[in-house]
Parts: structure tokens; C-alpha cells; sequence
């Protein structure tokens, strides 16, 4: 024999299944089909009452809290980010290049240089290196004096054969001249 | 066969001018080294190097000595001067005492240009025991590398 409260859950159903439930009742439903104890002539309905309430549950709680929607990065702040990346890599290459310009105040141009005495090799640092080219300068301008004063000479001797020739050369147009005016005065 | 044989000319030819080249001052070259290792001549090397391309700009070598400890240099000298005339492009020679001395010689050697000075000290300095204390005869070889023969008139 049923229960009464079968008879009752029974209705209920029926009306839930038309769309007559109010809510109370429908909390009913729920509560008589979530114990693990039922009846089997009703226990085919407990699945339908457990999406009921877990599939309404979860799109209630979807309507209350709305997933956010995807916000595309505005084309101007993604290349404003790419601009600023740019502008801090260079920022870097060229404190980092700044660090090579100091390596030309360590640049010896007299590296190498050496002195011999007594056969005894020894190396000259810069500072006496340095000193060493005022007196190599001196030497350059020697050797330059040298061909300076050569060449002045050989170039001295070049005018002066020039001279010589410009003077005879003169002498032959007086020559001729002088030739010309002769033989005037004698056919006259 | 033709073709090989000019290829092999043209060859030869150009290997015969740059061994030429470092022919030029072999007597004097090979004297100054020598003096590197003789006790008591001076020898002083500098190096100069272009600050920007870092590469070398001229190699000074001066060789000083007196008289009176190496008798025979200066003639060791003479004779590698009078040996390498041949090939030089620039001879200054002075006479003295009645002897004809090389005072400035001048060599091409492929891109670099050489010279060559002879100079009696004593002449400039007479008397100066502190600019005489390594000698009175200078030998001074210039290099200059990568050079290009400008005017020198200013």
C-alpha cells in the first residue's frame, strides 16, 4: 500500500510535468528525490530532479555573474608597448656602446716599442714613448730638412740653367737681328 | 699553351718586383738587426699607431754608437749604403773630408715608403756628453706604412 506522502509527491509531479508547480512545491520535488532512500516506482525520476536542480542552479548562478567578455587590446596601446620597447633596447645598446668609447682612452699607440742596451731588450711604456716621439719628430724634421735643402739646390741649379738658357736665347734673337739690319744697310 | 705561359710570366714578373722590394735595403736591414745584439750601440724602436683605425702608422728605428767602441760600424754602414744605393728612388749624399757620405737615402717597398739617415752628432751637438752619451753617429730608419707621396713644398 502507498504511503500517503507517495500519493502526495505523485501529484506533485504530475502537475510539475504540466507546468502547475509553484515554487514551495518544486522545493519539495527536490527534497523528497535528493534522499538516497526512495521508493522504486519513483526512482527513475531522480535523475531528472538532479539536473533540475543542479542545471537551473548553475544557470542561475551564470545570470547573477556574467562571464567577463574578451577585450581586444586596442591597436594604438599594443604598439605603444612595441615603441617603448624599442626606444629601451636602444637606450641599452648605447650605454653599453658608451662603455667601448672609454676603451679608446686606454689605446697606446706606442704598444710594442722597445729600447736595446748592452743587447738587453726591455719594453717602454707609454709616458716614455711619448717623450720618445718629440725626439723622433725632431728626427723626421731632419731628414725632411734634408731633402728640403737637396732639393732646393738641384732646384737652384734647374733656375739657373733655365736663365742660361733664356739668356741665350736672347743672344740669338740679337744675333739675328743684328744679322738682318747688316744686310739692309748693305743693299742700301 | 700560350695563355699559361703569359699567365706564368705575368707571374713571375710580379713576384720578381716584390721580392725586389724586400731586397732594397737587405745590406741595411740586415745591419741594423745585427746591431740589436751588439753590447755596446743603442737601439731604440717606436712603434705609432693611428688612434682611430688602430693601424700602424710608421716604425722608427734610430742606432747610435761612437767611434771609439765600434771602430768598424761606421764603415759597416757605408758599405751597406754604397750596396743598397742602387735601389733607392732618393740619394743625398754630402762630402767631407774630402769622403763622400751617404746622408739620406729613400725607398719604395711595396706600399710603405723607407728612409734611411746617416748623421755625425757631433756636428749638431758638440760637446753635449748627455745627448752624446750612447755616440756620436746616428743611423735612423723611418717606415711609413700605407704611404701616399704628397707635396712636400707645402
Amino acid at each position: 500500500m502507498k504511503s500517503d506522502e507517495y500519493i502526495y509527491i505523485e501529484n506533485l509531479l504530475e502537475r510539475f510535468f504540466e507546468g502547475e508547480t509553484s515554487n514551495a512545491e518544486e522545493q519539495e520535488l527536490y527534497a523528497f528525490f535528493a534522499r538516497p532512500d526512495l521508493p522504486e516506482h519513483l526512482r527513475g525520476y531522480k535523475p531528472v530532479f538532479g539536473y533540475f536542480e543542479t542545471g537551473i542552479a548553475g544557470e542561475v548562478e551564470e545570470g547573477r555573474n556574467p562571464s567577463k567578455p574578451v577585450r581586444k587590446k586596442p591597436f594604438l596601446k599594443r604598439w605603444l608597448w612595441m615603441g617603448m620597447a624599442v626606444a629601451a633596447s636602444l637606450l641599452l645598446f648605447l650605454f653599453l656602446n658608451k662603455g667601448d668609447g672609454g676603451k679608446d682612452d686606454e689605446f697606446n699607440p706606442y704598444a710594442g716599442s722597445y729600447i736595446i742596451r748592452g743587447g738587453v731588450k726591455t719594453e717602454i711604456p707609454e709616458e716614455v714613448a711619448r717623450k720618445l716621439d718629440r725626439v723622433i719628430r725632431e728626427i723626421e724634421k731632419k731628414q725632411y730638412e734634408k731633402e728640403r735643402l737637396a732639393l732646393r739646390s738641384l732646384r737652384q741649379y734647374e733656375k739657373t740653367m733655365d736663365n742660361i738658357q733664356t739668356k741665350e736665347d736672347e743672344v740669338e734673337r740679337f744675333e739675328s737681328d743684328i744679322e738682318r739690319l747688316e744686310r739692309r744697310y748693305k743693299d742700301k | 699553351m700560350k695563355t699559361r705561359n703569359l699567365i706564368l710570366t705575368a707571374a713571375l714578373l710580379l713576384a720578381g718586383s716584390w721580392a725586389g722590394d724586400l731586397l732594397a735595403q737587405a745590406n741595411l736591414n740586415a745591419l741594423m738587426k745585427k746591431c740589436e745584439s751588439m753590447e755596446k750601440v743603442s737601439v731604440d724602436v717606436i712603434y705609432d699607431k693611428d688612434r682611430k683605425t688602430k693601424k700602424p702608422v710608421k716604425e722608427v728605428t734610430t742606432i747610435t754608437f761612437s767611434k771609439k767602441d765600434n771602430p768598424k760600424l761606421l764603415d759597416e754602414f757605408l758599405n751597406a749604403f754604397r750596396k743598397d744605393k742602387e735601389a733607392a728612388y732618393k740619394v743625398i749624399e754630402s762630402k767631407i773630408d774630402g769622403k763622400v757620405i751617404p746622408s739620406f737615402y729613400r725607398f719604395a717597398a711595396g706600399t710603405s715608403d723607407i728612409s734611411f739617415s746617416l748623421d755625425d752628432l757631433n756636428k749638431k751637438y758638440n760637446g753635449n756628453e748627455y745627448l752624446l752619451r750612447n755616440g756620436e753617429i746616428q743611423v735612423t730608419k723611418i717606415e711609413r706604412f700605407d704611404f701616399k707621396e704628397e707635396s712636400e713644398w707645402g
